[in-house]
């Protein structure tokens, strides 16, 4: 019996709530791998490392490194999830950068916004942290958090979605 | 005369050209955290650069919260705050290299003892830090501020320390066995920093530096462990991009592209020359 998509989705969602990173199910007539996206060997490309706010610099061409290396940039989007399906009405809060996600200005301090927070455009929603450079992230849109998608104190990749916003 | 008076904005104005002697500087005895302060002062001024200075903070902050620790008027915490328009063209990500760079010169030059710098913005003597850096950015309606904030143990002693830190940290004064006038510092940094800023509008870049910041670099060819998000990964420090992004090869051969990470611990491979205060 093969999943709908919906409880595909559910599953991505549930999967999302918890410290698991990788599922794998097996079913009579098929497989179902999930992965999470922060736990792939992440090879940004070189563009990606630069602050797309700091526009319109010319992108620098890829630096070819010295090393000799076999591996190739491994990200691959993830499976279709919660954080990628389209809601009417809503928006996403992308990273502008490669960085670490932080929800929170300090370990010890509450997240600078949950679902239900309201925010404005000017509202700092989260940082997103770069080489130390602690990069203050706004959500550029009104409304109302519906999801916080990104994990705390996990990597995130350029043009990763970190939110979801209901817009006012 | 003690070769640590207080720290005076007039003393500090004295060494500065004409140009920044008109910047505001503002200098405190005892403030909760000096980049809170000048992210305030910078949000609503209309200069493109200004700084705050603390004889002590309350509320001193490493990254991500953590505390740093500099007894009153033992070190220089001092940050300076960076306006730009959202149309300028600046890599910020760069920044917390570039204030690196700056450090380092100033500390080296003041000293004339080589300093290193581990990757990507810590100054170290015969492995132990010095100096440190938090760097910041946010956005007003029509500017971005860029806050660097610089923590450095300058006429601290061993003993002023917490013994688990001991180990892990030095200042100017034991290192060459003489105290250092702090005001003198502070306009140093200060002269490189807006420098720093005017070099980077007419469209300087890190890889413009980077063969000299790598020829400081504490951190290429050490054994490392460093966390990048949850991960951690084990390797030997390869190289850094002209991007500035640390390339770490892991002991399978693979290549890490190390963007955001913290280096937890560092080892020097027995064939390397020993570290350690090398005479300029």
């Amino acid at each position: 019996m093969l999943l709908k998509t919906s409880e595909i989705r559910e599953l991505i969602r549930l999967l999302d709530e918890t410290s698991v990173h990788e599922l794998h199910i097996e079913l009579e007539d098929g497989k179902i791998h999930i992965k999470k996206a922060d736990t792939l060997s992440y090879a940004p490309p070189l563009s990606h490392v630069d602050v797309p706010v700091a526009a319109p610099a010319a992108v620098p061409a890829p630096v070819v490194s010295e090393v000799t290396t076999s591996v190739t940039p491994t990200f691959t989007p993830p499976a279709e999830s919660s954080a990628a399906a389209a809601e009417e009405g809503t928006v996403l809060i992308k990273s502008p950068m490669v960085g670490t996600f932080y929800a929170a200005p300090s370990p010890t301090s509450p997240p600078y916004v949950e679902v239900g927070s309201k925010v404005t455009e000017k509202t700092v929603v989260c940082i997103v942290e770069a080489m130390k450079l602690m990069n203050e992230i706004e959500a550029d849109v009104r409304g109302e958090i519906v999801e916080v998608i990104a994990e705390n104190g996990h990597l995130v990749e350029y043009g990763q979605p970190l939110f979801r916003v209901k817009l006012a | 005369m003690s070769e640590n008076p207080k720290l005076f904005a007039s003393r500090i104005q004295a060494e500065l050209d004409e140009e920044l002697r008109a910047l505001p500087l503002y200098v405190f005895d005892e403030v909760e955290s000096t980049n809170d302060l000048a992210y305030q002062f910078i949000a609503q001024s209309s200069q493109p650069i200004l700084a705050v200075l603390a004889e002590t903070q309350t509320s001193g902050r490493g990254r991500r919260g953590r505390t740093w620790t500099s007894p009153k008027g033992t070190g220089l915490l001092l940050s300076v705050a960076l306006s730009f328009t959202h149309s300028d063209a600046v890599h910020y990500e760069e920044w917390p290299l570039l204030a690196a760079y700056v450090a380092h010169k100033v500390i080296s030059d003041l000293t004339g003892v080589r300093a290193q710098i581990k990757w990507p913005n810590d100054i170290l003597f015969a492995e132990r830090k010095t100096c440190g850096i938090l760097t910041e950015l946010s956005s007003t309606r029509d500017k971005r501020n860029l806050i660097v904030g610089f923590g450095i143990n300058v006429n601290l002693k061993s003993t002023d320390l917490p013994p688990e830190l001991r180990t892990k940290a030095t200042s100017l004064l034991e290192v060459t066995g003489r105290e250092y006038d702090r005001n003198q510092l502070t306009a140093a940094i200060l002269t490189q920093m807006h420098l720093l800023r005017k070099q980077v509008l007419n469209g300087m870049r890190f890889s413009d530096l980077h063969e000299t910041w790598v020829a400081q670099c504490h951190t290429i060819g050490k054994h490392i462990r460093v966390a990048q998000g949850r991960d951690i990964i084990e390797g030997t420090a390869h190289s850094i991009d002209p991007l500035g992004v640390l390339l770490v090869v892991d002991d399978q051969g693979k290549l890490h592209r190390i963007v955001s990470g913290e280096i937890l611990e560092s080892h020097p491979f027995t064939h390397l020359p020993k570290e350690g205060v090398l005479p300029l």
